[in-house]
């Protein structure tokens, strides 16, 4: 009878159960005893200036306030990519909400009420809001040391601007390809700051003691190993003296990548009155988008030239990012929009200018799609646009200018193989795209929409990841890989490899939340690249524990290890009519036939690092091999508009992706579902405002609106093409953050054909779409509201 | 959240000595969550809260030959959830449901919402048209005031310390009637209007009469008497009628633009949603 | 601050807690080690502090915890049976794939519960308006909706 493979097999999900019995422990369920203390953030009320004078002597009198830090006492630079932050506001406050003082308390009330006694005063300076205004020359300068901060050797930021990075590419003869192109397009397309609007606050505690100087560090990461090294740096500590626990985060989507809220944390544990105590900083809602990152603020311009005959020729990008006070992470989804600016399509002339401008607001980091939103937000709306103009069907048009593998992207790397031709088509009929349908509710108008999606994993060129397979002495396997499971279902597609790979029933693994002094090093759960690293590593690590235990069991029943199976954790020999459970033997060691011992704990280990990935070049943005591998989908929504208000109905959102083999099609299906809705939430409701002073008004959820169950369709369809990746564990691709990539922009050309108007700001807001819609009657095409 | 002291009196009278005592030192409370809110935010200080929860007299959904008498502990489930309410008021059915989601709805009470007087808050605009009084008892005794005239500004009522809302009394409409509520909002729950539109119509001994309420739209609700008065007697407004009317109320209304919305989208779904609301009641009518 | 004690039974045991009267239930609960009871915002939007409060379900972080005296309080935990074994409404969110990070998980339950006890087979339009105050960000809401389903499902065989 034919064993079922694990791989591929729908199966339920790892640590599911106590999810639903309320009994797996985040963060901020950690109990520390009485000797916890708590610290709260004292804010900036301006946008920008000096600060003159911190005043908390009042603060200290209030019952219960242990201590309070300021950035003097704390003014290390932090930073993935470029050290451009601070825990707090040192000599200088850059956004209205960032931390200039911690109050530290025996209890949340009395941290709480020592902020409000903290009086600063400011010597105020011109601030910039806005970021075309902030690259103009004259601009004030939000990093006036900009030249100062280390940075990774791929961001190059201009010192003396407000230019964090730029990204370039510079490929053919792009003054060449318009000129031979019959219809030139130009349009632009914005989108204010977003949130993750993870349900989950950052949350994190640190302890520090005083004899070792060990620091200990319990937070919502999740990336629990660059969180240490950023803080050894940081810290100037040695690795082995920090030390990261990461519990189960309640969703992550970027916003809990590398290090976001703990050095303000380690601020106050640091502190010499302080040290030996466990501090723990509990973020509140309210506080989330003033202390960690937010998705930046964009503004997408595409000029396409198009032959008569739809071939593209040339295409000019310039995508202006606002990344608020820091780019420390922000650099990165710049870059990873500029190398990835052909889209989904082959552009023999193509031109980008990738830009992450600093303004005086709050800061922008890695958020699900790193960049591509950004990109395909205005480059999807202008492939609609410009067939429409040559009057072709867009659908036609796309995939007339399909990257086909072996064509080049904007880099010069060949095109992998994919699927995306069938994707699109069947997308399209899933829709039925080419069929205006009368809308189901009467008086309003319906539209279809379809817009694609690319991605690669967007990484330093060595990103590694590692793991240990350990097989315990009842043929139990624990698996010690640093990955967060955030809900994608990292363990469980972990878990299944590792029954594949040992033959071991998948409920006998066990894969644990990361602790640096338990897991090998890892680089970060981002970039949807886990299942395929750290898959790698899995498998190597199973690669070698198998072996070494069937070379035990060779010896031991003296056969050859080719001979040997492992069936539901049974070890069979069938030639010798040997069978048995795995035992304490792989724990305790074999007593061999020469009657001596042999073996102890059966550990395996792997290890996987991307082999050949080369930055592109910095003037040219050239690379034969800029990424390791990308994935490509697309996603099509059927829409009704109510004409009457501006609401947005989705009759129907398909979505479909080319993940290569598909491990666990239950967390392949959950993810699709859950990134298409954050898409779909980003596009309709999504935005983050600010007063005429740059103060926050969307800082909770009282107006910061995401879907709820009123406002999604009541499923969602999905479906993967299976091209295999090579090398890949399994033939597997990332997959987790394609799907939040396109909803949106599939959104507006949906609304397009609805409409009959283009609409140029994101989000496509009821008040939006309504405004629209009067332009539309006054004959405009173009909407800029 | 700061600190305070926790009342819970078992009886009307004792609640009033306790809120009579400290005077503006203390602030009643019924559902909470607005209070609490507020609270949190220190948009409110109050030394002592005091919590009507256990007092038996405001309690209940109650009809009578009169009309609806609504206790001040009458959650928006209860009022929404009630024969008599969906029979006779239905425009305060809609405003119920529309108000924030089921879980806020089985705390919050119906005279909360228009104790807290937020210019947003969604009973009110039905309350107004269904020309609801409030009952109050305090230091001064009893006294009786329509809703139009204790609603004096955004948070403001015209209440002193001392004194506790008991309950919230709907006369029955004189004849048949239908009503609704309709709320512009971001999107389609949890969130507060950006405007709310309560109609009624009422086939009265004087005929047709239609009442337009508007929330959002102005620091208090709003009738829309001249919209109101266009309308009288029409049991089949056409369009012409329809747009005239509501011209008429926006012209009743002074929106402001906030991070929610803006004033000019504001205004013309005043328009637009009197017009549906209208559409509603008038249908409504013909179907019983 | 003068703690008062308040009394009340929590998932069918008799407990008493020590608060401050401007406690929340939400913040008591987690105090006491009740943390499936989560703040996710603290200003009743997200309901991630979901608890059914006389069966019927609240926002704890909108209830201030000396409120709850004589009355009964159940949390996720306590649906669990004695055996270790998920109530059906846990078990369908497991199944059907409702589950992701697990932050919104417990309210979801508790609203899914009260739900189908006041209306063993709701319509799709009436799980939305029930389930409206419920956030989740990672599923999109489609699994859920399908937990909802298969609950009222194995409840129905369950009967």
């Amino acid at each position: 009878m034919e064993k079922k493979s694990m791989i591929g097999a729908w199966v339920t999900r790892v640590y599911d159960p106590e999810k639903a019995a309320g009994t797996l422990k985040f963060t901020d369920d950690l109990s520390f005893g009485p000797e916890l203390l708590h610290a709260r953030a004292a804010r900036s009320t301006i946008p920008c200036g000096k600060i003159v004078n911190i005043d908390y002597s009042e603060a200290l009198k209030v019952p219960g306030v242990v201590k309070v830090i300021v950035g003097k006492n704390f003014p290390i630079h932090f930073g993935i990519y470029l050290k451009d932050r601070t825990a707090m506001a040192v000599e200088k406050v850059r956004y209205i909400g960032e931390p200039v003082a911690l109050v530290v308390a025996e209890s949340e009330d009395a941290a709480e009420e020592g902020v409000l006694k903290v009086r600063v005063e400011y010597e105020e300076e011109t601030p910039v809001f806005d970021a075309a205004e902030a690259m103009k020359e004259n601009a004030p300068l939000v990093h006036p040391d900009l030249g100062s901060y280390e940075h990774v050797s791929f961001v190059t930021p201009v010192p003396g601007t407000n230019i964090a990075q730029h990204f370039k590419i510079r490929r053919g003869d792009i003054e060449k390809g318009f000129e031979e192109a019959d219809q030139v397009l130009e349009e632009s397309f914005s989108c204010p700051q977003i949130a993750h609007a993870f349900l989950e606050p950052h949350a994190c505690i640190c302890l520090q003691d005083p004899v070792s100087q060990e620091v200990t560090i319990w937070s919502t990461a999740q990336s629990a190993f660059t969180l240490r090294e950023l803080v050894a740096k940081g810290l100037e500590l040695p690795l082995h003296k920090v030390r990261v626990i990461a519990p189960p985060i309640g969703g992550g989507f970027g916003g809990k990548a590398g290090i976001t809220v703990e050095p303000l944390c380690l601020a106050a544990a640091l502190d010499p009155d302080i040290k030996g105590r466990p501090v723990k900083l509990f973020v509140p809602r309210e506080e989330v988008l003033t202390t960690s990152w937010v998705r930046q603020g964009w503004n997408t311009k595409v000029k396409m030239g198009v032959k008569k005959d739809g071939t593209i020729c040339a295409m000019k990008v310039e995508l202006v990012f606002d990344t608020g006070t820091s780019a420390e992470y922000g650099a990165n989804p710049v870059r990873s929009a500029g190398y990835t600016s052909m889209g989904c399509y082959y552009v023999p002339n193509i031109w980008t200018d990738s830009y992450g401008v600093y303004t005086n607001k709050p800061f922008g980091g890695a958020y699900r799609g790193f960049g591509l939103p950004e990109l395909m937000g205005g480059l999807e709306a202008v492939v609609d646009a410009i067939a429409y103009r040559i009057d072709m069907d867009p659908i036609e048009f796309r995939l007339k200018n399909l990257l086909k593998p072996g064509l080049p992207t904007c880099t010069g790397m060949p095109m992998p193989p994919h699927a995306l031709d069938k994707i699109i088509k069947k997308v399209a009929e899933k829709i039925d795209y080419h069929r205006e349908e009368p809308p189901v509710r009467k008086g309003w108008k319906r539209g279809k929409g379809i817009a694609l999606a690319i991605k690669a994993p967007a990484m330093p060129a060595d990103a590694s990841s590692s793991a240990t397979v350990e097989i315990l002495g009842d043929g139990s396997v624990k698996v010690l890989a640093a990955t967060m499971d955030m809900g994608q279902g990292a363990y469980t597609a972990y878990a299944q490899i590792v029954s594949e790979e040992l033959g071991v029933p998948m409920e006998r693994v066990k894969c644990y939340y990361p602790d640096t002094a338990a897991q090998p090093y890892d680089w970060q759960t981002v970039a949807s690249r886990s299942l395929w690293s750290m898959g790698m590593a899995i498998k190597r690590a199973c690669e070698d524990a198998r072996s070494q235990l069937l070379a035990l069991y060779a010896e031991y029943w003296q056969c050859n290890p080719e001979e040997i199976t492992i069936e539901d954790g049974i070890v069979k020999c069938p030639k010798l009519g040997k069978a048995e459970p795995i035992d304490e033997k792989t724990q305790n060691g074999f007593k061999m036939p020469d009657g001596k011992y042999k073996g102890g704990p059966i550990i395996g280990r792997g290890h996987f690092v991307p082999p050949d990935v080369v930055y592109p070049d910095l003037e040219t943005g050239q690379s034969e091999k800029s990424v390791v591998h990308f994935t490509v989908g697309a996603v099509g929504v059927d829409i009704e508009v109510d004409p009457g208000t501006g609401e947005i109905v989705v009759n129907k959102a398909v979505a479909g992706y080319d993940a290569g083999r598909v491990i666990s099609p239950l967390n392949v299906k959950c993810q699709i579902e859950g990134g298409t809705v954050q898409g779909l939430s980003a596009g309709m409701f999504e935005g983050i405002y600010y007063d005429k002073n740059g103060k926050l008004l969307t800082p909770d959820f009282t107006d910061y609106k995401i879907a709820t169950t009123m406002d999604v369709p009541w499923e969602i369809e999905s479906f993967c093409e299976e091209t295999p990746e090579d090398p890949s564990p399994y033939g597997n691709r990332g997959v987790g953050e394609h799907s939040m990539i396109s909803p949106a922009a599939a959104l507006g050309n949906a609304l397009y054909k609805a409409i009959g108007i283009r609409i140029h700001q994101y989000p496509f807001t009821r008040e939006r779409v309504y405004m629209a819609i009067k332009a539309a009657e006054r004959g405009e095409k173009d909407f800029w509201g | 959240m700061i600190a305070f002291e926790l009342e819970r009196p078992r009886s009307l009278q004792e609640a009033i000595s306790i809120l009579e005592k400290f005077g503006s030192r203390a602030m009643p409370k019924a559902g909470g969550t607005d209070l609490l809110m507020w609270m949190k935010d220190r948009l409110v200080t109050p030394e002592v809260v005091v919590d009507l929860s256990l007092i038996p007299d405001l309690a209940g959904v109650n009809l009578s030959k009169d009309g609806l008498r609504i206790g001040a502990m009458a959650t928006c489930t209860e009022v929404l959830e009630s024969a008599a309410v969906e029979d006779h008021f239905p425009a305060l059915r809609d405003a119920c449901l529309s108000h924030s989601d089921w879980l806020i709805r089985n705390r919050a009470t119906v005279v909360g919402n228009v104790c807290s007087a937020v210019p947003s808050g969604d009973v009110m605009p039905a309350l107004y048209c269904y020309d609801a009084t409030i009952r109050i008892v305090g230091p001064r005794g009893e006294r009786s005031i329509p809703i139009n005239k204790f609603i004096l500004g955004p948070r403001k009522k015209d209440m002193i310390a001392g004194e506790i809302v008991t309950h919230v009394f709907l006369p029955l409409p004189e004849g048949k009637s239908s009503g609704c509520y309709l709320k512009l909002g971001r999107r389609n729950a949890l969130d507060l209007a950006q405007v709310g539109v309560a109609c009624v119509a009422i086939d009265g001994k004087n005929g047709r009469e239609y009442r337009l309420a508007y929330g959002a739209v102005a620091p208090t609700p709003v009738r829309a008497l001249e919209a109101e008065k266009a309308l009288q007697g029409i049991k089949a407004p056409d369009d012409a009628i329809l747009e005239k009317v509501s011209a008429l109320a926006k012209e009743a209304v002074k929106p402001i633009s906030d991070v929610r919305a803006g004033v000019e989208y504001r205004l013309a779904m005043v328009g637009e949603l009197t017009k549906r609301a209208i559409d509603t009641c008038v249908e409504r009518l013909k179907e019983e | 601050m003068t703690k008062r004690e308040v009394h009340f039974t929590l998932n069918g045991r008799s407990v008493t807690y020590e608060v401050e009267p401007r406690t929340t239930l939400l913040r008591a609960l987690r105090h006491h080690g009740v943390t499936s009871v989560k703040r996710g915002c603290e200003e009743g939007e997200c309901g991630t502090c979901t608890v059914l409060l006389d069966g019927v379900p609240v926002k704890s972080c909108t209830v201030l915890a000396l409120e709850v005296e004589g009355r009964s309080v159940l949390t996720a935990e306590g649906l669990v049976g004695k055996d270790g074994k998920l109530h059906p409404v846990q078990q369908a969110f497991v199944e059907e794939g409702g589950i992701q990070c697990g932050f919104c998980t417990p309210g979801m339950v508790l609203t899914t519960y009260a739900l189908l006890k006041k209306n063993p087979d709701p319509s799709e339009d009436e799980i939305r308006l029930a389930l409206a105050g419920n956030l989740c960000r990672c599923t999109g809401y489609a699994g859920i909706f399908r937990s909802v389903k298969r609950a009222a499902e194995l409840l129905k065989d369950q009967a």
